[in-house]
């Protein structure tokens, strides 16, 4: 642990059966009596706004249920930039007229994003929106998934207009995880997210020294690894029906995963698997960014962490496991332990997913100019440049860091 | 694109219906708990005269409220907690919730554990009231039910398991 | 990894911690906007000097309207009143709270009062009576144990009445708990014993109880590993730093697990010891914890089993079979309180029975344990321990406790 560090995560988890019974009682102990329902377009098509309809039954409360929120929106604000104003615009109209007080948001990141931005419309007047520093609590804001995503939904910050708005009270009050909400996703969405949510934890894990950061960090890394590893065993499962059901299973425990995920992503820290994956996978988009980061974690680990980061292969591997490596081969079997999922992972696809940088179609050169350049000093918050090098140009063969830096 | 749609989410009647039988059965039974059974009696003998407690959901019920008159006599009061004074309130954050538990498939202390219970008043009487509730589930119910519904069966005389149960059945259907 | 069928996880308190964790009050305050705490501490706080130390550390950038350090043992209704008006009459417009469990909750019932605009605490008693956020409030804890800086509970006497007053309401939780080593640095080694074993009971308990979870399980072993990382060498050298800060990190840890898995029988009892004999919290923390796991083990044998890794360590598992570990644990407890009553040359008490008050008298007389067993009937932590306890079981454990033997596995009761 280092000798200081600050840790916040403003959002409450309720996550299980019935999650949703409790939502009046939760919203009521907030001051709100009626909240507007923000969904993406997935989960106003299968109206999940009906399973919240019958749990606020008898609550004597009003739900406003508003139209999908335009697609792509704010994370992918080059497009429809005009559409997703309007939205703004019209739900702040009607969220005021109509004395709503709360906002429920249901779907993935686009729906929880469109929220955040709407509730600094609402709380702080719409001009807020061209910039303003928030610095007070906004209304109540509840987050409910409908699967797992790799952009971070409770996140405490959002992108409006290309305006980055970063502070503890973005993020959603609440995030309600309730097996009823759920939409099943495909197969290659769910090893996205546990790989996103795997690499996300180890790195903090490894590398935060931040007592609250590594607990939620080892949580996210168990709720990622398990269902990821029983994903890679059972690749080829022929029976549909069978596969149907550990996906579900998959999916419940990787929502958690997710919306956990989000909570170290507020900022306060470094994470460079998110910010070079991000880089990396952009560029290519061939390539998932929970694939690219875990392809990138194992150099990550060894460059920064050097060799104290063996408490990693606790969350990673369990008890027994752990207990039985001598404690300096801790950060060694951590490593190989991460490797053999990606390796595991790109036998059983026959191939197909990469285990290095190199097998996800970049050149060294590219990798070392990428390294360079001023862009990605600043989404690296002027990481060096030989770190950067070094954690790029072995992630792109695949090698192990033997003589890390300083 | 959908218009927007205000809804007002309506109420489960048949639900309100169960539960409002079933706390109406449970309330009689703790008044007739009270006089035949000694642990239940000595445990409203601790509290003070005219102490009232009430068991429902948030936030517009049913309830069953039940406590002691003027000269210390245990009662069960009704369903309208609007009509007394309440010291002590143990809710279910839901009507759904408070089904879960009446249907046995989530017990008082399970819930509990899942935070789908609050409690407002003073601690000692809410800890009272709890155990009183499960002496009476276990008079109201068959074992194995009662199992699920408490935490741990107790080893009773026959005479309590028997002779005594009779007379709390009895009491609580014709209510004296 | 345990998940279970619902859980429900919070904290919303932002946690500064450092060598240097008091001179980030001023910035914390300034992005809430305020400018003019109140400083709220007690009078024993205040004469170890503590509250010196945060003045020094705050610096001559910040005013200060206002030192109040007129705060009971047990937090008392009409304090929180008057002190209300010393803080609207000298235009404060936060708090910070340096002191322990009661200090933090006069500031909370100020808070209320203050923030809500009112002057009869009585509106807001019970769950859920706040409606939004109050006023900024910051908590300096000063000893490393309680856990209250994380608690969205307050509990005020109303000593007119005879009666406390609960509140809950997580707008009750501090905006932000600063740990700062400097603040348990001068506290002699069989307090920062007692208070860590607190912490520690905090830590195991939570992962024992019905409502444990993977967020709660997580803080809990992160604190369980810092305590038993760190307690023996704070101990034997008192001024370590670095080893101090990481037993108050470990502290605020456990709070925040069991604010959320919540705490059993260990401080049903425990509770109880305190107000029938006004033996310390962490002095009974110590001693009850095995019992705790003891009473508990058929029910939670595998959950009591995980907790010897963060405990003993992974040679520890390696060496013992799987069926075995729960014991071991528990056994691991004993002797760290033994560990713990050397180091302190026997002043960590590791039995009821040794306690002494300042005139050499029993502080736990035998006589008083059915007094203790009956008040721990009505303690609110029994709803969430494993097993249920009627009377004989407490009084059973209690007098075990107080000899100082393990339980009689005959004696308890599997229903
Ligand atoms: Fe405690």
């Amino acid at each position: 642990m280092t000798t200081h560090f600050s840790f916040l995560c403003r959002t409450k988890t309720s996550a299980g059966t019935n999650a949703l019974e409790h939502l009046p009682f939760e919203l009521s102990g907030m001051g709100a009596k009626k909240p507007m329902v923000i969904q993406d377009a997935a989960s106003r098509k299968l109206k999940r706004h009906k399973c919240l309809i019958r749990a606020f039954k008898d609550s004597g409360m009003t739900l406003g249920i508003a139209p999908a929120v335009p697609e792509p929106a704010l994370s992918g604000s080059k497009k429809k930039p005009e559409a997703t104003a309007q939205f703004i615009r019209d739900m702040y109209a009607t969220y005021r007229e109509k004395g709503y007080d709360a906002i429920i948001a249901v779907g993935k990141a686009a729906a929880a994003d469109m929220a955040k931005a709407l509730n600094i419309a609402v709380t702080l007047g719409p001009d807020a929106l061209k910039g303003t520093d928030i610095t007070a609590p906004l209304n109540p804001l509840i987050y409910i998934p409908t699967g797992v995503d790799t952009v971070t939904a409770t996140a405490a910050s959002v992108t409006f207009n290309r305006k980055a708005f970063t502070s503890p009270y973005l993020a959603p009050d609440q995030a309600v995880i309730d097996p009823a909400m759920l939409i099943p996703d495909d197969r290659d969405s769910l090893l996205d997210a546990a790989l996103f949510c795997l690499a996300l934890g180890c790195e903090v894990h490894a590398l935060s020294g931040n007592p609250p950061a590594r607990a939620y960090a080892a949580a996210l890394v168990e709720l990622a690894a398990v269902p990821l590893a029983q994903m890679i065993g059972s690749y080829s499962e022929s029976n549909l029906k069978l596969r149907k059901k550990a996906e579900a299973g998959w999916q419940k425990q990787l929502v958690q995963a997710a919306v956990i995920s989000g909570y170290l992503t507020d900022g306060s820290r470094p994470l460079l698997t998110l910010a070079l994956g991000r880089e990396i996978s952009g560029d290519s988009g061939r390539v998932s960014l929970g694939m690219i980061m875990t392809v990138l974690l194992p150099a990550v680990l060894e460059t920064l962490g050097r060799d104290r980061f063996g408490s990693l292969l606790l969350p990673l591997s369990g008890m027994e496991r752990f207990s039985t490596v001598p404690v300096s081969q801790q950060p060694v079997t951590a490593v190989q332990t991460i490797r053999g999922l990606l390796n595991g992972l790109h036998a059983v696809t026959g191939g197909h997913t990469p285990r290095t940088l190199a097998e996800a179609g970049w050149q060294r050169d590219a990798l070392t100019a990428l390294a360079a350049d001023e862009n990605i000093q600043n989404i690296t918050r002027d990481t060096a440049q030989d770190v950067l090098k070094c954690i790029l140009t072995h992630a792109c063969d695949g090698s192990p860091v033997t003589a890390p830096l300083g | 694109m959908e218009a927007f749609a205000e809804i007002k989410p309506g109420k489960r009647y048949l639900t309100r219906i169960y539960l409002g039988i079933m706390l109406w059965f449970v309330g009689r039974a703790v008044q007739a708990a009270a006089k035949v059974d000694k642990e239940v009696a000595k445990e409203f003998e601790n509290m003070p005269d005219e102490y009232t407690f009430c068991l429902g959901a948030f936030p517009n019920g049913p309830y069953m409220i039940v406590g002691k008159d003027a000269i210390g006599r245990v009662r069960y009061k009704g369903g309208n907690p609007d009509k007394h004074d309440i010291h002590l309130e143990m809710g279910l954050k839901s009507l759904g919730n408070l089904f879960t538990m009446f249907t046995f498939r989530e017990s008082t202390p399970v819930a509990n554990a899942r935070d789908r219970l609050f409690v407002c008043g003073d601690v000692p009487n809410a800890c009272a009231c709890v155990r009183v509730l499960d002496i009476v589930q276990v008079y109201l119910l068959p074992k194995p039910i009662a199992k699920l519904a408490i935490k741990r069966y107790p080893r009773w005389s026959f005479k309590r398991h028997t002779l005594d149960r009779a007379l709390v059945l009895i009491r609580t259907l014709i209510g004296f | 990894m345990y998940i279970p069928d619902y859980f429900e996880f919070c904290c919303r308190v932002k946690i500064v911690a450092g060598h240097d964790g008091l001179e980030q009050i001023p910035s914390l305050l300034t992005a809430m906007g305020s400018s003019a705490p109140m400083i709220l501490t007690d009078k024993g706080v205040r004469a170890a000097g503590l509250v010196d130390v945060v003045e020094t550390a705050l610096g001559g950038n910040l005013t200060i309207p206002t030192i109040e350090d007129d705060v009971p043992p047990d937090s008392d209704l009409n304090v929180v009143h008057r002190l209300a008006d010393v803080y609207r009459e000298k235009g404060c417009d936060a708090i910070i709270a340096v002191g322990g469990g009661s200090v933090l909750d006069t500031a909370k019932g100020i808070n209320i009062l203050v923030s809500e605009d009112s002057d009869n605490l009585m509106e807001f008693t019970g769950a859920g009576a706040l409606k939004r956020p109050l006023r900024p409030l910051i908590a300096v804890p000063t000893t490393a144990g309680t856990g209250s800086e994380v608690t969205l509970v307050a509990v005020i006497a109303d000593h007119a009445n005879n009666r406390k007053m609960l509140f809950t309401s997580y707008f009750l939780l501090p905006d932000a708990a600063v740990v700062d080593p400097r603040m348990t640095l001068t506290l002699p080694p069989h307090i920062t014993a007692a208070t860590a074993m607190d912490a520690m009971a905090h830590s195991v308990e939570s992962t024992v109880m019905m409502s444990k979870n993977p967020l709660s399980d997580a803080h809990a072993r992160e604190a369980m590993t810092l305590i038993s990382k760190h307690l023996v060498s704070v101990i034997k050298n008192p001024s370590d730093k670095d080893g101090r800060l990481a037993l108050a990190t470990a502290a605020t840890m456990a709070g925040i697990a069991f604010s959320n898995a919540m705490v059993g029988m260990v401080h049903a009892i425990g509770h109880s010891v305190g107000s029938v004999c006004h033996v310390p919290h962490g002095t009974c923390m110590a001693i009850l914890l095995p019992y705790g796991l003891e009473y508990n083990l058929h029910k939670a044998e595998d959950r009591i089993a995980d907790l010897l890794l963060p405990l003993a360590g992974p040679e520890a598992v390696v060496s013992t079979p799987a069926d075995k570990r729960a014991q071991a644990a528990i056994d691991w407890i004993r002797e760290f309180n033994k560990e713990l009553n050397q180091i302190t040359s026997g002043r960590h008490a590791t039995r009821f029975k040794d306690l002494k008050g300042h005139d050499g008298t029993p502080m736990v007389p035998k006589d008083k344990l059915p007094e203790i067993a009956a008040t721990a009937m009505g303690d609110g932590a029994i709803f969430y321990n494993p097993e249920d306890m009627d009377y004989e079981d407490f009084l059973m454990v209690t007098e075990a406790a107080w000899e100082g033997v393990p339980l009689d596995p005959t004696r308890i009761k599997k229903g």
